[in-house]
């Protein structure tokens, strides 16, 4: 075992424990296929159907993008667990500056749950810090093509 | 797509408590980056489980920790960011207090809360190293040792090459040996992207502050702009939403980019 030493946080003195060690790399193989993708995601409200049930993976992948701009585009993935034989509760998320004309700055997406081959697209939100100010900010939204919306959902398996 | 190594430095047959300490089975400082699994138990029906990615900071106190952002459950209109705070250096680590921060249930208001042992909130059960290896698919188009604030940067080649983009972040967090890390991936386009390194994480260990952390970063083809660093969340014992930037070269590094890579060349 190597040195210990403790940190304090929230008047709880915490100890860590060194220690030593070493283990053997293991290169994971994963296979993905997509199970649901649409040329027109800016929509909310809405079922999806998935080409095979996400229980049949250990992860998925969800891809987003938002217009805000004529000039910049937001294009993000968004990684998850699948929780077997229940509802998973996810969506497409980004965080950062509304656009490069205003202070905004704002966790911005959409919820989405998956549970089998079933899927359904929520409504879009946003929360964070108002324009040209520190003072609190929200919304949700449906239809709105400047909210970062899902447009393809793709399933993750370890090759065991 | 090819994947880097990875190992399994930690795990427990469930989410651990809170204000714990963990050893892990090999030191972060032997890895490129960590993953924090973390799960919470919402209802019979519902669970959420995420896989959150970090970049490793060698020597150096890493904050980071499994967080959501999303609706809390199907009959509620609660909108937060909940996970629970960890800092992991060398073999040790600290899994601190869960939070939540967001918009309240049915009206606008801002809600906020630091929890303990609650199932509810997204908790660690597994930590894995990642270790890329030279014949990855990972190509270093850009990287930085200093605050790059309100600056345009140059890339060695346009990010139009490769499929997607991932950005590493840090930044200190007031804390001697603290630091705040952040990895995002991106898909690339031609034009102008937004590539924002962003995390959530806690403020400083002594402080209960839990912040969404980020930087303005653009990136079109090979030319990108580094514009201000923010954070926002709820502030410490008061509880309060707190929220602001960083525009100062010389104040200490709230969240900037020190990395970018193309991945799955074209």
């Amino acid at each position: 075992m190597g040195s210990s030493y403790f940190i304090t946080y929230g008047g709880n003195r915490l100890t860590f424990p060194g220690a030593t060690g070493s283990v053997a790399w293991k290169a994971p193989t994963y296979t993905y296929r997509t199970l649901w993708e649409t040329t027109t995601p800016f929509k909310n409200s809405y079922s999806i159907t998935l080409s095979d049930s996400i229980f049949n993976y250990d992860e998925y992948i969800v891809y987003g993008s938002a217009v805000r701009t004529g000039q910049i585009g937001i294009d993000v993935s968004n990684r998850y667990v699948v929780v077997p034989n229940k509802i998973n509760l996810g969506g497409a998320y980004y965080a950062g500056k509304w656009d490069s004309g205003s202070t905004f700055i704002l966790l911005n997406g959409t919820e989405l749950w998956l549970s089998g081959t079933s899927g359904y697209v929520q409504s879009s939100y946003f929360i964070g810090q108002g324009n040209n100010t520190t003072a609190w900010a929200q919304g949700t939204y449906t239809g709105r093509l400047n909210d970062v919306h899902p447009y393809k959902i793709v399933g993750v398996k370890e090759v065991k | 797509m090819i994947d880097p190594k990875h190992t399994v430095l930690w795990s427990a047959a469930s989410p651990v408590a809170n204000q714990s300490t963990i050893t892990l089975s090999d030191s972060i400082d032997n890895y490129d980056e960590i993953i924090y699994y973390g799960s919470a138990a919402r209802s019979t029906a519902i669970t959420v489980s995420v896989k959150t990615e970090y970049p490793v900071l060698s020597d150096v106190i890493n904050g980071g920790g499994p967080f959501y952002w999303g609706k809390w459950g199907i009959s509620d209109t609660y909108l937060l960011c909940n996970g629970t705070q960890v800092f992991l250096s060398g073999n040790s680590g600290g899994v601190f207090s869960s939070y939540f921060w967001g918009k309240n249930n049915g009206n606008i208001n801002y809600t906020c809360s630091l929890e303990n042992n609650r199932t509810a909130d997204v908790r660690p059960y597994k930590i894995e190293g990642v270790k890329y290896s030279t014949s990855d698919d990972r190509t270093l188009l850009w990287s930085s040792t200093g605050n790059p604030y309100n600056t345009n940067i140059s890339l060695s080649e346009s990010i139009t090459g490769f499929n997607d983009v991932m950005v590493y972040g840090s930044g200190s967090d007031n804390y001697a040996n603290g630091y705040h890390v952040s990895k995002q991936v991106y898909r690339a386009q031609s034009g102008i992207i937004a590539c924002e390194p962003w995390c959530y994480s806690p403020w400083a260990i002594n402080y209960r502050c839990n912040y969404a952390l980020g930087c303005d970063f653009l990136i079109n083809g090979n030319s990108g702009h580094v514009g201000s660093s923010w954070y926002m969340g709820i502030n410490q014992t008061n509880k309060t939403w707190a929220a602001g930037k960083w525009t100062d070269t010389n104040a200490p590094k709230m969240m900037v980019p020190y990395a970018v890579y193309g991945i799955n060349r074209k």
